[in-house]
């Protein structure tokens, strides 16, 4: 079987278990959680408990990463140089992360509620959400300086 | 022990992003490019063989139809998109993939300054939250939790077809993941 074959049937096969067990899978919606949690703090109102099954399954979604990057890292042997993360890069990276989590919010979700959940599931929201989505990316992506 | 579940799923689905290298900027910055399609054909062939297993778990009665949950159809899926594809254009980068990179070696700052800036963008959207409702953008075009296939009763499709019609959907997405062309620069991955 050829080597993506493989990935993408890794990939969703954790889409339909998620499903099958709990509920598809999603990730913006703890981001407006810890925002929640943020703005109470500020504005002096009684915090809520932020543990729930959505978060766990976000703050462990790097622990599974991490996992898959220490087997590879030892199976290649080659150590990874750590790259210069700059200024410029890193504010580039928050607003990149700004614009993405103000649409998901409006949007009510990103990539794996809208896009991956939503169109595994026939959803007619997360096609347009899609089609929305790549309008904009690609030209952005195509026009931004290296 | 649902908290528990929790651990475990997103662990596997960290996994899985990893080891389809969504959670590097370059992949998608290829996929968004045209350049580089492997991204795009993973992701397409897992949608569909997410589609494929859901039709055929629904069908012989194994997944819970009350796990199904489908988003509602309004104006501001369309401008959340927007929003959306000028920080995924710019980062190279989504929600998902820039928790999941805080986990890997070399990505972990760029995935962390992602979070803190998707952070405040869920804090403005709050802020906000009020003043957009006003504007009608939940409202407007607001045509319920719309399927194209009949999954289940609890929402409206537009095609008569059950989880044939979605099968077929599944089959055909696998299709084109199959169709569209292989990365030309396979060389890279080894380096990469």
């Amino acid at each position: 079987m050829k080597n993506w074959m493989k990935k993408a049937i890794l990939l969703g096969l954790s889409f339909w278990i998620a499903l099958v067990l709990v509920k598809p899978v999603g990730v913006s919606t703890e981001f407006e959680v810890v925002a929640e949690l943020l703005k109470n703090a500020l504005t002096g109102q009684p915090l809520e408990n932020p543990i729930s099954y959505g978060m766990v399954f976000v703050l462990a979604m790097p622990v599974g990463a991490w996992l898959g990057n220490r087997y590879d890292r030892k199976k290649e042997k080659t150590a990874l140089a750590e790259e210069p993360f700059s200024r410029k890069e890193f504010a580039l990276a928050f607003c990149s992360g700004f614009f993405l989590l103000l649409g998901a919010r409006i949007a009510g979700g990103c990539t794996s509620g809208h896009m991956m959940s939503g169109m595994m599931q026939g959803s007619v929201s997360g096609f347009i959400f899609a089609a929305a989505v790549f309008l904009v990316a690609i030209p952005v992506a195509t026009f931004r300086k290296k | 022990m649902k908290l528990l579940l929790g651990i475990l799923l997103g662990v596997f689905f960290g996994f899985a992003l990893y080891h389809a290298q969504a959670a590097k900027p370059q992949k998608i910055y290829g996929m968004l490019q045209l350049k580089d399609l492997e991204l795009m054909k993973i992701i397409f062939f897992a949608i569909g063989f997410g589609s494929v297993l859901l039709a055929i778990s629904a069908k012989t009665g194994l997944l819970n139809l009350e796990h199904l949950s489908v988003k509602t159809m309004h104006l501001g899926v369309i401008i959340g998109g927007l929003i959306f594809g000028i920080g995924f254009g710019l980062g190279g980068t989504c929600p998902g993939t820039c928790v999941t990179a805080i986990g890997t070696k070399g990505g972990a700052k760029r995935g962390l300054s992602v979070v803190l800036g998707g952070i405040s963008g869920a804090f403005v959207f709050l802020c906000c939250k009020n003043m957009l409702t006003a504007l009608g953008l939940f409202d407007t075009w607001n045509i319920g939790k719309i399927t194209l296939f009949h999954i289940s009763d609890t929402y409206v499709s537009l095609l008569p077809f059950r989880y044939g019609g979605l099968l077929i959907m599944g089959l055909l997405f696998m299709a084109i993941a199959w169709i569209l062309p292989e990365n030309q620069s396979a060389k890279e991955r080894s380096f990469s």
